[in-house]
């Protein structure tokens, strides 16, 4: 497959440990990354540049949805034709990102959503299982999409898709607002099957109970803005 | 004896309200016809009182104890737009440091376009 026109965003914080990992892999399947360094404290800049990635990195930190932007207009700059996101903590495997972008080029759909419960799961804790419900149900009330996995950091866009896309949510909402600008957009979406690993390493540094809470204000904080 | 203390303290804010007027005019008005004001309740605070019995409300204590409330939630408010306004600047600056000073990795050892390797 050729990959030339693929860009792989990946947003991170403090994942020196992993991201050298991460963008190697992704290199067996991808020619061009772009690892968006949200004021690490680490060396995560320096480990991404040396696994070969492109770097940007934020002079502030900004949070995962600030970076995912700023990504986007680094790959849209480079002339990418399909761009990925991909978290860096090594929970999504580079094959489902692979299979996505085929997906994509195949079907005639604008965004490709990996679902971890069309899929499989590998050390999920229920917690997680019960707050990624609440997600699901947040989404088909708030924009009516029947998706099966709201949450999921790892997409497939097109180019035109990713242009129409301007994340305001600098935070972690941006998962929601993204969905929320392809129910606004009418874009046309398929959902893949993905396998997600949750390591302790990425267990640890996911989302808490509160975290969900803050996302619930910050959507709730944006609502009022656009009414 | 705290009348004279207020008082004064009402003048310095009046005086301060008079030299921002250029710089921030809709403040300045604000703070300067509320200091009048605060000046006017100090000096005869039955006037506070006869205020408050004509609109309704027990005591002239209460009713600028309402009034500040009010006062300070628009402030809030007026702050609250200000810092998201200054974040999205902050966004666009960081975002506009960071593609400016991307580094792209060394190049691999690739044969040119072809991806079959």
């Amino acid at each position: 497959m050729k990959t030339g026109s693929v860009w792989v965003v990946v947003p991170a914080f403090d994942e020196a440990s992993v991201i050298g990992t991460t963008v190697r892999s992704l290199l067996t399947r991808f020619d061009n990354i772009v690892v968006v360094d949200d004021k690490s404290r680490d060396a995560t800049a320096e480990v991404a540049l040396a696994a070969g990635a492109h770097v940007c990195r934020h002079p502030v930190n900004l949070g995962q949805g600030a970076a995912l932007q700023t990504g986007f207009d680094y790959a849209l700059q480079q002339g990418a034709q399909i761009i990925v996101t991909f978290d860096a903590d090594g929970q999504h495997r580079v094959q489902d990102a692979s299979a996505m972008v085929a997906a994509l080029r195949r079907s005639a759909v604008d965004i490709v959503l990996a679902s971890r419960f069309l899929g499989a799961t590998v050390g999920m804790p229920r917690s997680r299982r019960f707050m990624l419900g609440l997600g699901t149900w947040y989404t088909r009330l708030t924009t009516g999409l029947a998706l099966t996995d709201t949450h999921n950091g790892l997409r497939a866009m097109t180019r035109e898709t990713v242009s129409r896309l301007r994340l305001r949510q600098n935070r972690m909402a941006h998962a929601s607002e993204i969905l929320a600008l392809v129910a606004e957009f009418g874009l046309r979406y398929v959902e893949h099957p993905v396998t997600v690993v949750y390591t302790s390493y990425s267990r640890a540094k996911g989302q808490r109970f509160t975290g969900a809470f803050r996302v619930l204000v910050d959507l709730f904080v944006r609502r009022m803005y656009r009414s | 004896m705290i009348n004279l203390a207020l008082a004064a303290a009402l003048i310095l804010v009046l005086l301060y309200a008079l030299t921002q007027r250029r710089r921030a005019s809709r403040v300045a008005l604000g703070m300067g016809v509320l200091s009048v004001i605060g000046l006017g309740l100090v000096l005869a605070p039955e006037t506070a009182n006869a205020l408050a019995e004509s609109v309704g409300v027990g005591r002239g204590a209460d009713l600028i104890l309402y009034c500040f409330v009010a006062l300070v939630l628009a402030a809030v408010l007026n702050v609250h737009l200000r810092l998201r306004a200054e974040h999205e600047t902050t966004t666009e600056l960081a975002r506009t440091i960071a593609l400016l000073s991307a580094r792209r990795p060394e190049p691999r050892n690739r044969d040119g376009d072809d991806p079959a390797i």
